[in-house]
């Protein structure tokens, strides 16, 4: 078990006084690539009010956009195009839409799963999107046209996280079938296929900001770290992390690597609190207590400086943000 | 990168095809309501496999994404068309190392060099052939039958024309000037955009700028080719009116330091510093043919050694290994298709890890891929492509893939099939039965819990710092700069940004 963060040690986050709301639970948040200048981050919310909100932050106080309408259902997913320009999204109604940032107009719509679409991520250069939804299959999308270029039949239950590596070659998917899976983008082939012990159903997937590594959460209260090199099966894995409670939901994670000297992994728990460790020592550097009156679905982090945003469930549905503490030496 | 994942004891041939790229009609021009494209006439993957550059015979070059098989920019008639002449198709086409630049060259005599890294790209037409006419003092030096970049030098192109003229030329002066102009342009002001704009340099200036280096220089044949226009881009002149020293076809090494250039049956290497060219050495080409006819070179990826296309006195052409540093003229390994002897091979390509060679034949009803173990002359497979003629080939730089394009303007992508292995975890391909030998506690219904040992996991990691994919050990940019083309935008924005705007 990892040592948890002794109570006199300074918090290394803190929260800003300035939070939003949705009118349901948030589901799914992403910080974009990129923050106009002179704010800390624009956050994209996504919730199961059907709508889509953009979080402008700065030190001192914010603003949100108007909802981003057109999802007859939930949002489940988010992601934003490198540039910043654009954000995809995935919705129960079975559909993703991908959206201009700064108008907030829907550009085109996705058709093709037939039923929830779970997760969706856009390629480094924003030319190819993936897909995946409770229909089981991983489908590559043309965004521009909104045809759907191919289908990967890849899991034999419903998929819970999809993304790209850093270069767009390789595609990661997971179950929960219990199954993580690395895909050629290029021929759709299967790479690798990682499992953990006792076959937990895995809730959540991503790269590495380096592509070397998976970080996959799996309903057994775990997040681990998968070597993507290593061979098949249950090895490979290089780092677990426990302490966070995650058994029924699909709690995200995240890296926050801005501060190379301050690596950080932190996940959303069922208990209201977000769980924040250390990459390498795996010790718990930090637990955002309470920080929600509800399951924590939606946390993320910001590429651009250490900043944390979080989002609340069903009772609680607010979205938080977080920044580095000041210490008491400056 | 996916290269380190792939398995390295996996059939290395490509055997199906797995996807076909098509250019719908594009909607810019609803005059020509076609639904097929132009015949494709080459195609060329950049470095890194990621673009494919296809040029199509009405002068149209369009550029690829190989991930999710669309178009990202297209350039129609970009290629020869400019005078109101008549439409000349592509017939050769070279991405620079970074994949920044494309270079274009019709059988028109048109070379256009085009910026890939700016939106909307910019292009630079090349007046090579005329730059080389007036070199010659008005020779006739015919069209161009293939350019290509120097290696690290994207303004710098070799080249070899129909009367078999090897060249260089280099518009790295014209370019600087073009921009210069344009800058001085913008700042002068007058609202109106480049394009309506006459050249800002004419015709005796933009030669002035291009510095041509001539390689090789052949004594005019006496009988000469009834009219340049006639004579067909893909067909050889009939070797009787050839000359010597008539370069049939010319080629970088692997890095750049040397060139070598092939006349009828004699390879010359030419060592190539920053200013000059030198004959190093040249040798006859020791074929069992009195006629040998030497038609075109290609380079294994891994620079050791290339081959010739040939065609030797009875009848079939074969394809001639030679080592890089042959001298001799002994070919290594001859390839030949056994079966029919007459056979004319129309391009060959080594694979991407340069142990097999594809040699391609393209005039017959249905294309056809003969893939040999390139250091053993085994005959590893050869595909039949569809009922269509097949008029081009690449071989993809590092995946098992090959590129054949279609006389309808398809390209089909030739892959391996799918590794099932890859999909069952504990799955493994065993070659023949074998005994299974259960573990002690295999089915032992109490499991030990494993103790978590935090031992296994203390190694550090590192999840940020990105490492350079050993393959690429030799580019000098960082892998986070490695040039990307970025997605347009949607609509009629993109057709906006999607088009060829010429410097000059």
């Amino acid at each position: 078990m990892p040592t948890p963060p002794a109570d006199s040690s300074p918090p290394e986050f803190t929260k800003l006084r300035y939070q939003g709301k949705h009118a349901k639970a948030i589901s799914c948040l992403k910080c974009s690539p990129k923050a106009r200048e002179g704010s800390l981050a624009l956050v994209a919310t996504g919730s199961a009010d059907n709508t889509i909100k953009l979080w402008d932050v700065t030190s001192t106080s914010g603003s949100c956009s108007s909802p981003l309408k057109g999802h007859a259902s939930g949002i489940n997913a988010l992601d934003w195009s490198s540039d910043s320009r654009y954000m995809a999204s995935a919705s129960d109604d079975k559909n993703v839409r991908i959206w201009d940032a700064s108008t907030g107009m829907p550009l085109v719509e996705l058709r093709g799963h037939t039923s929830f679409v779970f997760s969706v991520a856009f390629n480094a250069s924003a030319n190819l999107l993936v897909s995946g939804g409770f229909d089981e299959n991983v489908k590559l999308w043309d965004p521009r046209t909104g045809n759907c270029v191919s289908t990967i039949p890849a899991h034999s239950e419903p998929i819970t996280g999809v993304s790209f590596n850093r270069d767009g070659t390789c595609i990661v998917s997971s179950s929960f079938d219990g199954l993580v899976r690395i895909w050629d983008t290029a021929t759709s082939s299967c790479l690798r296929t990682f499992y953990a012990e006792g076959n937990p159903p895995v809730s959540s997937v991503k790269f590495s900001p380096n592509g070397k590594f998976v970080l996959a959460g799996t309903l057994d209260d775990k997040l681990r770290l998968w070597n993507v090199s290593n061979l098949n099966g249950e090895g490979g894995v290089v780092k677990t992390y426990v302490g966070h409670q995650n058994t029924k939901f699909c709690c995200s994670s995240a890296f926050s690597v801005f501060n190379l000297d301050r690596q950080r992994i932190l996940a959303g728990s069922e208990n209201g609190s977000v769980y924040i460790w250390s990459i390498n020592s795996r010790n718990l550097t930090q637990i955002l207590k309470e920080a929600h009156s509800d399951i924590v679905l939606a946390v993320d982090a910001s590429k651009e400086r250490e900043f944390l945003a979080t989002g609340g469930s069903e009772k609680d549905r607010t979205v938080k943000f977080w920044v580095p503490a000041e210490t008491p030496d400056n | 990168m996916n290269i380190e994942l792939f398995d390295p004891f996996r059939p290395p041939l490509p055997s199906q095809i797995e996807a076909t790229l098509i250019q719908h009609s594009p909607t810019r021009s609803p005059s020509t309501n076609k639904s097929t494209s132009a015949p494709l006439s080459v195609l060329k993957f950049n470095r890194r496999g990621f673009y494919l550059a296809a040029g199509y015979t009405d002068g149209t070059v369009v550029v690829w994404d190989v991930l999710s098989r669309c178009p990202l920019r297209r350039f129609a008639s970009c290629i020869g068309s400019e005078e109101g002449e008549e439409e000349g198709g592509v017939v050769s086409l070279d991405w620079s190392r970074d994949s920044r630049t494309l270079l274009a060259a019709g059988d028109s005599g048109g070379v256009l060099a085009i910026d890939l890294s700016v939106t909307p790209v910019e292009g630079i037409q090349v007046p090579a052939i005329e730059g080389l006419s007036s070199l010659l003092k008005g020779a006739d030096v015919g069209t161009i039958k293939s350019a290509q970049l120097k290696i690290r030098q994207a303004t710098c192109a070799l080249i070899v024309t129909t009367e078999g003229h090897v060249f260089t030329v280099d518009w790295g002066k014209l370019g600087k000037e073009l921009r210069r102009k344009k800058r001085q342009r913008k700042r002068d002001g007058g609202g109106r955009g480049l394009d309506g704009l006459k050249s800002p340099l004419d015709e005796e200036e933009t030669l002035d700028l291009l510095k041509i280096k001539v390689l090789c220089n052949p004594t005019p044949a006496k009988k000469k080719p009834k009219k340049k226009a006639k004579v067909a881009p893909k067909a050889d002149p009939s070797s009787k009116h050839m000359t010597s020293d008539y370069a049939t076809a010319a080629s970088f090494d692997k890095n750049g330091y040397c060139v070598f250039v092939t006349t009828r049956d004699t390879v010359v290497v030419f060592g190539a510093t920053t200013n000059s060219f030198k004959e190093l050495y040249r040798w006859k080409v020791k074929d069992s043919g009195t006629h040998s006819l030497i038609k075109g070179i290609c380079m294994s990826p891994k620079g050791s050694v290339f081959a010739l296309r040939s065609r030797g006195g009875k009848g079939g052409e074969r394809i001639l290994m030679f080592a890089n540093s042959c001298k001799d003229g002994k070919p290594t390994i001859v390839f030949k298709d056994a079966v029919n002897t007459d056979t004319l091979f129309d391009d060959c390509a080594f694979s991407n890890d340069g142990e097999h060679l594809v040699a391609a034949m393209f005039g017959r009803a249905k294309g056809v891929l003969l893939l040999w173990t390139a250091d053993q002359n085994s005959l590893a497979d050869t595909l039949e492509g569809p009922n269509m003629e097949m008029t081009c080939m690449a071989y993809h730089p590092t995946r098992s893939c090959i590129a054949t394009g279609m006389a309808d303007g398809g390209i089909d992508l030739w892959g391996i099939p799918s590794s099932w292995a890859a999909f069952a975890p504990d799955f493994q391909a065993l070659p023949s039965n074998v005994e299974y030998k259960e573990r002690e506690d295999e089915f032992d219904l109490d499991i030990d819990v494993k103790e978590e040992s935090g031992d296994a996991e203390v190694e550090d990691v590192e999840v940020v710092t990105i490492e350079k994919p050993a393959v690429y050990a030799s580019d000098s940019e960082d892998e986070e700069k490695v040039f990307s083309l970025k997605m347009l935008g949607f609509g009629a924005e993109a057709d906006a940004k999607d088009r060829l705007r010429l410097l000059n």
